[in-house]
């Protein structure tokens, strides 16, 4: 062997010794932050994205005021029934849900059950998103298992009686909770039913834009009419959004609605309040301009409130 | 006479000249200055949301529109500061603008910047008169409009 062939031999032995030591310890480095029992998401990162961004996870579960890590948890949510405190939904596997199973999240979106099996309270959209498509769930658990874990304890509820007494849930439950399929819609557009999923489903805009029964339920008679004062968010007032020309869209163009849900302003430069402005930073923004659309289509068919 | 009266003239061509360029003159009450920056406010926002956006949305109007439009904003460039001088805050003559801007003065002089860096690259995209590129540039200028509202602006 030349001097030059043994050079070589050495350095390829010690650039595969690197190698193997690399491998080693991105394995190493990958089995210890899966916590024991956890099982690789079958659902497509990617797609749950969109799913992520369409359903307003972002907003809810990052503190802006902290400010925390995304989705670590931790926002106030002032309600008129108390202050609720978002959950953390990093993969940590002590603080957030990274020791879930898909079976566990799915009854979480969907059944607003707890892995134990107590309910969620109703600050999570749950009445909404137990609609969402079995790929959708799955998806959505894969992207949330592929962001970066965070320590970060959960902060009890600041609750007034008997709004806090987790006791009385399953009552609200029965009043309130249903999980039937959205009705066929035989003769709409295809755009229309994604812009119903799109609203009722993900964006669960019911949840500001209608307003609520004193026990907190969504009072359908009144959908999309919009909250005078006293809303959920924050107690600010929500606008309608019915065809209403008064006090909802109305006599907003298909332009003015698609500007606001890409741009966050309305046609005419204004800022949009409460909570409005983060759903378009985080959610409709970065839509595709054909799921705007669909939203429109949508709207407009939502019969103006009297 | 002849000679002092022209010094006047030179001397009131030069303060003329230099309140156009700042938008503002030192002599001005604080009710001039709020009207002022609410005048300036009216010709941006016609020219971001009436000429530039239903250009950008659907292809309305004419380009050249647009091009005069995205000059007229880049012309406020290095004027915003002198708009917003302390003692103009919420409650002064009909002014919007919350008290936290003189408080925050590094968010401030970002907004600014960021204000002024997109309204040139808007200039920029308008005279290429490539619609991708004004596109792009007209959603940095909207972001800018409703980061410095959103933070400023009384609702």
């Amino acid at each position: 062997m030349t001097p030059t062939r043994a050079a070589d031999a050495t350095s390829a032995r010690g650039t595969l010794g690197r190698a193997v030591g690399a491998v080693l310890g991105f394995a190493v480095a990958v089995l210890s932050a899966v916590p024991a029992g956890a099982q690789a998401p079958a659902g497509d990162p990617a797609r749950g994205e969109a799913v992520f961004n369409a359903a307003g996870c972002y907003g809810c579960h990052t503190d802006p005021v902290g400010p925390g890590a995304p989705l670590s948890g931790g926002r106030a949510l002032k309600t008129p029934f108390g202050t609720f405190h978002s959950p953390n939904i990093t993969p940590d596997g002590e603080t957030g849900i990274g020791r879930w199973t898909e079976a566990q999240f799915a009854a979480a979106v969907r059944q607003g059950r707890m892995p134990t099996g107590e309910s969620y309270f109703p600050a999570f959209p749950f009445v909404a998103y137990a609609r969402m498509t079995d790929a959708d769930v799955r998806d959505l658990f894969a992207y949330l298992r592929a962001q970066p874990p965070v320590r970060k304890a959960n902060k009890p509820h600041d609750l007034s009686p008997p709004f806090g007494w987790r006791f009385l849930l399953p009552v609200w439950r029965t009043l309130y909770f249903d999980d039937d399929s959205l009705p066929p819609a035989p003769g709409r557009p295809e755009s229309w039913v994604r812009g119903r999923y799109l609203v009722e489903v993900l964006g669960h805009c019911a949840e500001c834009h209608t307003p609520r029964t004193w026990l907190g339920g969504i009072d359908r008679s009144r959908a999309y009419q919009g909250v005078g004062g006293g809303g959920v968010h924050d107690g600010g007032a929500v606008p309608g959004i019915t065809q209403n020309p008064r006090t909802g869209i109305g006599n907003w163009s298909d332009d003015d609605i698609l500007f606001l849900l890409e741009y966050g302003m309305t046609a005419s430069g204004g800022t949009l309040g409460g909570g409005m402005g983060e759903v378009v930073r985080h959610g409709t923004a970065k839509m595709s301009d054909a799921d705007r659309r669909a939203i429109v289509a949508y709207l407009r068919s939502l019969p103006a409130a009297p | 006479m002849r000679r002092t009266l022209l010094f006047t003239g030179i001397l009131a061509a030069a303060l003329a000249g230099s309140a156009a360029i700042t938008g503002v003159s030192l002599a001005q009450s604080p009710a001039d200055v709020v009207a002022a920056r609410q005048q300036a406010m009216k010709d941006k926002s016609a020219a971001v949301f009436r000429t530039m956006r239903p250009f950008v949305q659907n292809g309305a109007g004419s380009l050249a529109a647009v091009q005069a439009a995205a000059e007229t904003l880049a012309s406020h460039n290095g004027k915003y500061q002198a708009l917003w001088p302390r003692g103009t805050e919420l409650g002064v003559a009909g002014s919007k603008t919350r008290p936290e801007l003189w408080q925050q003065t590094d968010r401030l002089n970002q907004l600014i910047a960021d204000m002024e860096r997109n309204a040139s690259a808007m200039a920029v995209a308008a005279r290429s008169g490539d619609a991708g590129q004004i596109r792009t540039a007209f959603g940095g200028v909207v972001g800018s409009c409703n980061a410095c509202h959103d933070a400023y602006q009384s609702r």
